[in-house]
């Protein structure tokens, strides 16, 4: 008996179709993993369940009969409830407080605060949860505190319950404790959607496996029982290799770029384990791995936003350190992954915004006065060869479209011919003819010699990019080799941690031997 | 904004802000347009009204310029006001107990010190915002009452002066004053030291690094430190230039209109100058004719209430009002649009014709 | 009465528009919105007090008018920062101004000075019926005005609303995270504006106590940074009305060493200034001892 039907979603944002034309089901007392890469759509089709965002097209059924989900509420009052990846909690605030807040039970006027206590307390005893209402959340760990977003859901009586990416976060003995914690609650009669991209988690505790490619339905009759971690791999990566749009380097030079044990711990976490690679001139390093398995801290360290626990960054032999204008005067540039936050000022002109990051540059200043001619000069040759489509130069930043404002930050960056480019999600919400323009650009930029370290969660564009890639899962270095070595399929399997390379090193030449 | 849009939104906010007031004006039950006529024939009337204007002008258009080039690094110095304080005790004290220098010499070493005080002040409410993450406003307010408090009790003690009945200091020595440019008027010098400053800070902000940095760390102070732009290290220079700029307004009051520190003297310049700063846009060009359209309305209203009982405090109104649209652009735009859209329906369509290169301002 | 009663007496008077000027503030902050505004809503509502009184002579509709008058200008901060998300500092003070600006108005028009109001009825000691029977403390209590024993009701009710109540916990959601709180359903602009409103509404009683119960007349800019101190000194007690209202009391303690002090041959401005450093300190111990609420700032749809 279907307790959820979705059929013929469709949902669009600016630039993308999010979710096209989608059918959802899900059963009474069924578990199905939501299977799909970055920007598969999962995400966005829970959202559309949970009353967070409203479909194009398509329609809802609860037990068989149409409904409107307009808002949160509207959800929460069917008992549909979601735990979301980033979580809806309040820190300051006690476990109980977190739970009941919205839905309090009532004594007059008065929260009746003993029987909040003893509901919870109830509920955490049938679950097994081990956790005391009165503690403050701030105090959780990070997979005590998804417990209580579930808590949040069980006490308002959820008969379905969405987890979106549940397991990103947690140490590998709390995946267990969750895993199981979610088959009572199907024994117990709820029905479960898990978001996820953990293949291992899959296969351990699905009942179904409904997998998204690029907002289209690939399968959703998939069951562990027929299938393994590879096939699913398959199904939710494919099987095309653009082999055509590749644009190898023809001469790669001597190492420019060298790290060497980078280690970083963020709150007690590690986030970069011995990290060692090199770069070379006139190559391009790509960066792969889902996002979170520590690329943020990585690009970090690499432009003097982190300074790392240990190891060190050597460029031709000097070893670079300090803080981000050390590493700008030291030849690196920078593409930030987040554009809007770190990398533009909206309102300023796109004069000032070109010469972010280059005040120092003689061409941009002369003894503390700006030189205004060169900077237009300078400007208006960043948005012609980079073709930046704008009315002038004096526009303001945020008059500009996505792709054209990173069209901007790229040519910014890539202008002034610095020795390394670190750049982030370079193409992330540009349009097809934008990210075709902006990737023959790094590429030129790379054949003068340049080094480029690409980080990208889009497996595509790393593969595509890249002379050579490695692999980032878990803050380690899981993979490193040429594209050309491995299927795209391979590599997303260490990718999701399916499988982890045993390097040796060559210390001569920095390439790493493959070992099985 | 774009340059057009933002003079539009500033004309647009006063309007707004004349229209509020004309209201509160009907319903204290005086005419409005009987008042605002009677301010400005009283701000033009004659030639020492005139003068009237520009010397009102110059301490408001110090305080804006301090407040605007804070504003300008997303800083609020409110505490413009005790750095004025400070600016004129120091004045006072340097003009009257430094013997034996020529005039030109005297006065501008006055202005100096006094804007060194200015800008040490300023240093210190830095140090505090940065060294214990409090936020600017609240120092600024207590620093605010502790300077008038200071300034009282020195005019009233230690540096009062001979046989005065008042709370106030002594004179400041001829040399110090600053030279009148109307005899017999209270204008001087003062507005055109102003003036310069203004000129020299809109040069600052746009064709120096130091201004480019200031702009950046107002803008997005994350993307600044992205790439190199400390945000901390702007925040003390601003802060110590807008001190320096406020301690010479007020040594400008005490040098050139009061001739002497006396308590209270300095009273409400602080925040009329943040009217003055969003009037201006927070451009410091702008603040020299902020200023003077303010100059325009307390000349104006001052000869309205020396004539009449109508109330000249109807000004403050119009400035706060100013203040309240200016920092909620969205606000006149809404009007702008619902009263526009129905201009468009009404006018032959020739005249209508959108522009072509017309962008959204931004917030 | 001795010294010491004198003392005590005293700091209970002067503390009563910080104790209610910080509850109001609490109400605000715990909202996630910023209490700059709090000078202006006690300006507003001690002329709006005062213009009753003048024309009424009834002091119950006096105390009904400054709360509705802080509601009103209240409604402006709200309008600009909850709904059109003007920077919370930038609308606080324009509302600041706004009070100070509407006082020196209505002096103007309605009293034609400059300075202060003529004297009008006002809040006296309550009548000695009995209070000052009570051990210890009976006389001090017998020395306060009703406004006093309001203002600790205030504070009373204001604690239990937001710490035993759904609004209150819903309101303190809100001001923690704000996001959040929109998932599961409360309504973070309708909750911010009654933050807001609330804190008007108590800022309003402040203004009344000022010049109505404080003293028998309207003078301009008698709120002198009290609004500040209010918001400041409800930081430190991380918005808690309680330990907001004992930390006001020793605001108070240094507010009431002026009048204490005056025949002692030190300068009567060392005193005045001795309750803005108190404030200062505490501004800058705020952040080491107490945290806002996480989502102070923010909105739900950031």
């Amino acid at each position: 008996m279907q307790i959820i039907a979705m059929q013929n979603i469709c949902k669009s944002f600016p630039g993308t179709k999010a979710v096209d034309h989608v059918n959802f089901s899900l059963g009474e007392g069924e578990i199905i993993s939501l299977l799909g890469e970055n920007g598969a759509g999962k995400t966005t089709l829970m959202n559309i369940l949970y009353g967070i965002h409203q479909p194009d097209e398509g329609e809802i059924y609860f037990r068989g009969e149409r409904v409107q989900i307009k808002r949160p509420t509207d959800a929460i009052d069917l008992g549909i409830c979601m735990v979301h990846q980033h979580f809806m909690l309040a820190p300051a605030f006690s476990i109980l407080d977190n739970i009941i807040v919205g839905y309090e039970p009532k004594r007059g006027v008065f929260v009746d605060q003993r029987k909040a206590l003893k509901d919870v307390q109830s509920l955490i005893d049938r679950f097994g949860f081990q956790l005391d209402p009165c503690t403050k959340v701030s105090e959780l760990s990070v997979g005590e505190q998804q417990r209580v977003e579930i808590l949040k859901a069980l006490y308002r009586n959820a008969k379905v319950l969405i987890l979106d990416e549940p397991t990103a976060v947690l140490a590998p003995k709390e995946v267990d404790d969750l895993l199981n914690m979610l088959q009572s609650l199907r024994a117990g009669g709820t029905s479960i959607v898990i978001i996820t991209h953990k293949l291992k988690e899959t296969m351990t505790i699905a009942d179904r496996i409904v997998v998204l490619r690029s907002g289209k339905l690939i399968c959703d009759d998939v069951r562990p029982a027929n299938t393994n971690e590879s096939e699913l791999a398959r199904l939710m990566i494919g099987r095309e290799i653009n082999m055509d749009t590749r644009r190898p380097s023809q001469c790669a030079g001597d190492v420019a770029l060298c790290v060497r044990n980078l280690s970083l711990t963020e709150n007690g976490i590690c986030k970069l384990r011995n990290i060692n690679f090199s770069i070379r001139k006139g190559e391009i390093l790509g960066v792969a791995g889902v996002e979170g398995n520590g690329q943020t801290q990585l690009l970090e360290s690499l432009t003097g936003l982190t300074q790392a626990d240990a190891g060190e960054i050597t460029l031709n032999d000097k070893r670079i350190s300090g803080d981000a204008f050390s590493f700008i005067q030291n030849g690196f540039a920078h593409v930030p992954e987040d554009r809007t936050t770190m990398g533009l000022m909206l309102n300023l002109p796109l004069t000032d915004n070109a010469i972010l990051g280059h005040h120092t540059q003689s061409f941009v200043a002369r003894k503390g006065l700006l030189r205004r001619q060169e900077i237009t000069a300078f400007t208006n040759h960043c948005i012609e060869k980079f073709q930046v489509k704008t009315p002038n130069c004096s526009v303001l930043a945020r008059a500009l479209s996505g792709g054209n404002q990173q069209k901007l930050i790229m040519a910014r960056a890539l202008m002034v011919e610095s020795e390394v480019l670190v750049v982030a999600q370079p193409v992330r919400g540009i349009d097809v003819s934008a990210t075709e323009y902006i990737h023959d650009q790094i590429f030129n930029y790379r054949d003068k010699g340049k080094s480029v370290l690409l980080v990208s969660a889009d497996l595509d564009e790393v593969y595509q990019m890249s002379d050579r890639l490695v692999v980032l899962y878990n803050g380690e270095i899981t993979l490193e080799c040429k594209p050309s070595d491995y299927t795209k399929e391979e590599i997303g399997c260490y990718m999701l941690g399916v499988r982890k390379q045993c390097p040796s090193r060559n210390e001569e030449d920095g390439t790493a031997a493959v070992q099985q | 904004m774009r340059a057009l849009n933002k003079f539009k939104i500033s004309v647009l906010s006063l309007l707004a802000a004349l229209v509020i007031v004309a209201i509160v004006i009907w319903i204290s039950g005086y005419s409005p347009i009987d008042i605002y006529a009677r301010i400005f024939k009283g701000a033009f009337g004659s030639k020492m009204s005139i003068a009237l204007i520009f010397s009102e002008a110059t301490p408001l258009m110090f305080s804006g310029l301090a407040f605007a080039i804070a504003f300008k690094a997303r800083i609020i110095n409110v505490g413009v006001e005790s750095q004025m304080i400070m600016g004129a005790l120091v004045g006072a004290i340097a003009g009257a107990y430094i013997h034996g220098l020529p005039h030109m010499v005297h006065a501008t070493l006055t202005l100096l010190l006094a804007g060194m005080s200015g800008m040490l002040l300023g240093f210190f409410i830095c140090f505090l915002k940065v060294r214990f993450h409090a936020q600017e406003v609240v120092i600024c307010i207590m620093m605010n009452s502790i300077l008038l408090y200071v300034g009282s009790y020195l005019a009233n003690g230690p540096l009062k002066a001979a046989g005065a009945g008042v709370a106030q200091t002594e004179t400041i020595m001829e040399t110090a004053k600053l030279t009148k440019l109307i005899p017999k008027s209270q204008l001087t010098t003062g507005f055109l030291i102003g003036a310069a400053i203004a000129i020299a800070l809109a040069f600052i902000l746009e064709r120096t690094v130091l201004g480019y940095k200031i702009r950046v760390a107002g803008n997005n102070r994350i993307a600044g430190e992205t790439y190199g732009i400390q945000a901390t290290k702007l925040y003390y220079i601003t802060f110590m230039l807008s001190g320096f700029i406020a301690a010479i307004g007020g040594s400008v009051l005490t040098q050139g209109v009061i001739m002497r520190f006396s308590d209270g003297a300095v009273a409400g310049y602080g925040f009329r100058g943040i009217s003055v700063a969003a009037l201006a846009m927070y451009n410091p060009l702008g603040v020299i004719f902020s200023s003077s359209l303010f100059g325009i309305l307390n000349a104006g209203s001052q000869a309205v209430n020396r004539t009449t009982t109508i109330p000249y405090e109807f000004v403050d109104v119009i400035q706060v009002m100013v203040v309240v649209f200016i920092s909620a652009p969205q606000i006149i735009q809404a009007v702008e649009k619902f009263f526009g859209d129905r201009l468009k329906k009404a006018l032959p369509k020739r005249l209508t014709a959108a522009k072509p290169d017309q962008e959204l301002p931004g917030a | 009465m001795n010294t010491v009663e004198i003392i005590i007496s005293a700091t209970l008077r002067m503390s009563v528009p910080i104790v209610l000027g910080s509850t109001a503030a609490s109400f605000s902050t715990k909202a996630g919105v910023v209490s700059f505004g709090c000078e202006g809503m006690m300006a507003t509502g001690a002329f709006c007090g005062a213009l009753a009184v003048y024309y009424t002579n009834n002091l119950l509709l006096g105390v009904l008018c400054a709360v509705l008058g802080g509601i009103v200008i209240s409604l402006l901060h709200a309008f600009l920062h909850v709904t059109n998300k003007v920077n919370g500092t930038l609308s606080g003070v324009s509302v600041n101004m706004l009070g100070t600006a509407a006082s020196a108005l209505v002096l103007k028009i309605v009293w034609k000075t400059a300075g202060f109001s003529p004297e009008y009825r006002s809040f006296v000691k309550l009548a000695d019926g009995g209070l000052s029977k009570i051990p210890w403390i009976g006389t001090i209590l017998a020395d306060q005005n009703i406004l006093f024993f309001v203002a600790i009701g205030i504070v009373l009710v204001s604690w239990l609303i937001l710490f035993k109540t759904p609004f209150g916990l819903r309101l303190r959601m809100v001001g923690e995270n704000p996001v959040a709180a929109n998932t599961v359903g409360i309504n973070t602009s309708a909750t911010k504006y009654a933050g807001v409103i609330i804190c008007g509404a108590i800022c309003g009683l402040a203004g009344a106590y000022l010049s109505l119960a404080r003293m028998n007349r309207f003078v301009l800019d008698m709120t002198g940074g009290r609004g500040y101190v209010a918001m400041v000194i409800a930081d430190l007690g991380g918005a808690n009305p309680l330990i907001a209202g004992a930390a006001s009391l020793l605001f108070g303690f240094f507010d009431c060493l002026q009048s204490i002090f005056q025949s002692v041959d030190t300068p009567s401005q060392f005193w005045m200034i001795m309750p803005y450093m108190f404030a200062l300190c505490v501004a800058l111990v705020n952040n080491k001892f107490a945290h806002g609420p996480a989502g102070m700032g923010k909105h739900f749809d950031d």
